[in-house]
């Protein structure tokens, strides 16, 4: 039996053989690969960051150089708003160059030709958004434009009944396994213009017309995140007065009165302030409280990495 | 008797010969360009996050799988690999490990690396060219060992998920539900729709609220993420709370995080994009409210 057996694998091997090559298939060696050196900082700032040892499973090299990206500015005109290059502009600007992104749009808003261009482009049929944080940080740039032209092609681009951004749709066939799934990024866009508009709004030649965009939104968007997004931004443009909810909570529906008053998470906030403002509301809506089974405690050892070693 | 003894000796050798093979030409067409994998590209984190990737493979990445037009060892911001090197970089090195915002950052990239930790047991990462319009990663345990498999939606032309933030905050998703599992916790979504989740599949969770500052009766921080509690003896304004997370939850504070408490070298690629994945996660992810939001509503 054994060598029956044998033989037999021996033919089997062959056919193996056979059908390997056919298929191409190969088994991949793992080689040595090099690293790569960091490439030549083109910044003007060189600061050192240093690894405490607190025990951290950290496997990334102790020092490394941090250092800013030299932007060359980008006006914003109209040929820079048409081929894209000022949008792209500003998505790679830093954090603390955010006052230069703003005073290059404030001196293009100046020129009525280039806020058209800008309100030219809400219009998807005629240009399609095809990259979500482009048309994230699009939106930003009509919003800090501040024009008041812009409130009705922003009201037109949240409302379209077509998609403002064609994104993946599932197969169906979903995996083994625990799985992230994609966001609905048409609906993130209308809801960042909802941000935009309202912005806007506050500051309209027309006082009778403050904010009744952002108000009509608010009360009949079909989209729970866009009626959520223009609550928010109404109670923030009117300062998150009593007197501005009172108004909104008789404005819109009895269900949505709930997206009244939830803090805001932002980079200047105040903790402690944040803290009492979630404690108030989950107190108005203990309902939104999960229940959870009573069992063990357990705790992580809760070892900080301070991988910062500060400016 | 030779004959099925011939079929079951190569079925058995054509299985170990397969095993390791990678697949011939990738089905999913990768992007070409985005702004921000051009400046993440040039933070001097993304070396060494990508050296790391490197000096490790044989423990964090399933090598073949990244190595059939994924861009294995090369430095293309065009590819996979390279773009997942990026966004380990962000979540290592793009905000402080101060107390700013609702965790710090040194526990989500100890929770984000593959590696052994208090988090979780060793994970390996490998890419996966099926579900081109699917789900964007998922994550299983098989005989005891933790996978990753980052998908084509991550990397492709798909322009909803291509980008630094959005795989960042899969890499902390992710690897949450592996923590949950080496926890004995539930580690699952549930299927909806169900509450205010809308979702068809299993792409639901609870939020379970916590304060930026919680403590416990004995005077212990509570708002720690490593801290997990089944119970309600913790009160929040008697109520009573869990100090639990869920993963989509995990992945909603850490992208408010990344995008309101980035180190000022962060470009606005990353931290806009971020604020708007919290802000659609909040909206779309979670049986019960969110009881907060994302940002303020402004352009900048």
């Amino acid at each position: 039996m054994k060598k029956s057996f044998l033989s037999s694998l021996r033919r089997g091997l062959r056919t193996v053989a056979a059908v390997s090559v056919a298929s191409g298939a190969l088994v991949m060696v793992a080689s040595k690969c090099s690293t790569v050196a960091s490439p030549e900082p083109i910044g003007h700032q060189t600061r050192s960051l240093v690894f405490e040892d607190g025990g951290c499973d950290l496997p990334l090299d102790a020092t490394m150089d941090l250092y800013a990206i030299d932007a060359a500015l980008v006006s914003m005109n109209t040929d820079t708003v048409a081929n894209g290059s000022f949008v792209r502009w500003v998505e790679g600007v830093s954090g603390f160059q955010t006052d230069m992104i703003k005073s290059q749009i404030a001196a293009g808003a100046t020129v009525p030709a280039t806020i058209s261009a800008l309100n030219a482009r809400l219009n998807t049929s005629t240009y399609p958004i095809t990259d979500l944080t482009y048309g994230l940080v699009f939106l930003s740039v009509i919003g800090q434009a501040h024009d008041a032209s812009s409130v009705s092609p922003l009201n037109t681009f949240i409302n379209q009944a077509a998609p403002t951004m064609t994104c993946p749709i599932r197969d169906g066939g979903l995996p083994d396994g625990d799985y992230i799934t994609p966001l609905n990024c048409d609906e993130m866009l209308r809801v960042r213009a909802t941000q935009m508009l309202a912005y806007i709004e506050t500051i309209h030649p027309n006082p009778r017309l403050l904010m009744t965009n952002t108000l009509s939104l608010a009360k009949y968007h079909p989209s729970s995140a866009v009626r959520q997004a223009a609550i928010d931004a109404y109670m923030f443009n009117r300062g998150d007065t009593t007197d501005a909810s009172d108004y909104l909570s008789s404005q819109i529906d009895a269900s949505d009165r709930i997206f009244i008053g939830r803090p805001r998470m932002y980079g200047d906030f105040d903790a402690s302030a944040f803290d009492d403002k979630l404690s108030a509301w989950y107190d108005a809506h203990p309902e939104q409280v999960p229940i959870v089974d009573a069992g063990t405690d357990v705790v992580l050892t809760t070892v900080n990495c301070n991988i910062d070693g500060g400016f | 008797m030779r004959i099925r003894n011939a079929i079951v000796g190569g079925v058995v050798l054509l299985t170990v010969s397969l095993a390791g093979d990678a697949k011939a030409t990738p089905t999913c067409p990768f992007s070409t360009f985005d702004e921000d994998n051009k400046t993440i590209l040039f933070m001097p984190h993304t070396v060494p996050a990508w050296n790391a990737l490197l000096s490790t493979n044989g423990t964090m990445t399933d090598q073949a799988s990244w190595n059939d037009g994924e861009g294995f060892g090369t430095l293309d911001i065009t590819k996979p690999f390279t773009k997942l090197a990026a966004a380990i970089s962000v979540v290592g090195f793009y905000r402080y490990d101060s107390w700013w915002g609702w965790h710090p950052n040194g526990q989500y990239l100890t929770e984000g690396m593959t590696l052994d930790s208090r988090f979780h047991s060793q994970s390996h990462w490998s890419y996966n060219d099926e579900d081109k319009n699917g789900v964007e990663a998922s994550t299983y345990s098989e005989w005891g060992v933790h996978y990753t498999q980052f998908k084509c939606p991550l990397f492709n032309d798909n322009p909803g998920t291509n980008n630094t933030s959005e795989r960042a905050v899969t890499i902390v998703h992710e690897h949450w539900h592996l923590t949950l599992h080496d926890h004995g916790l539930n580690q699952h979504h549930r299927t909806g729709p169900i509450g205010s989740c809308m979702n068809t599949d299993a792409s639901c969770d609870y939020y379970y609220p916590h304060l930026v500052h919680d403590y416990l009766p004995g005077g212990e921080s509570g708002g720690d993420l490593a801290y997990f509690r089944e119970s309600t003896s913790a009160t929040f304004n008697g109520t009573g709370h869990a100090l639990y997370h869920s993963a989509y939850q995990v992945g909603l504070e850490y992208a408010c995080d990344l995008g309101q408490f980035s180190k000022p070298e962060v470009p606005k690629a990353t931290t806009i994009t971020a604020t708007g994945i919290a802000t659609g996660r909040a909206n779309t992810n979670f049986i019960n409210i969110v009881g907060w939001r994302c940002g303020q509503p402004l352009p900048f």
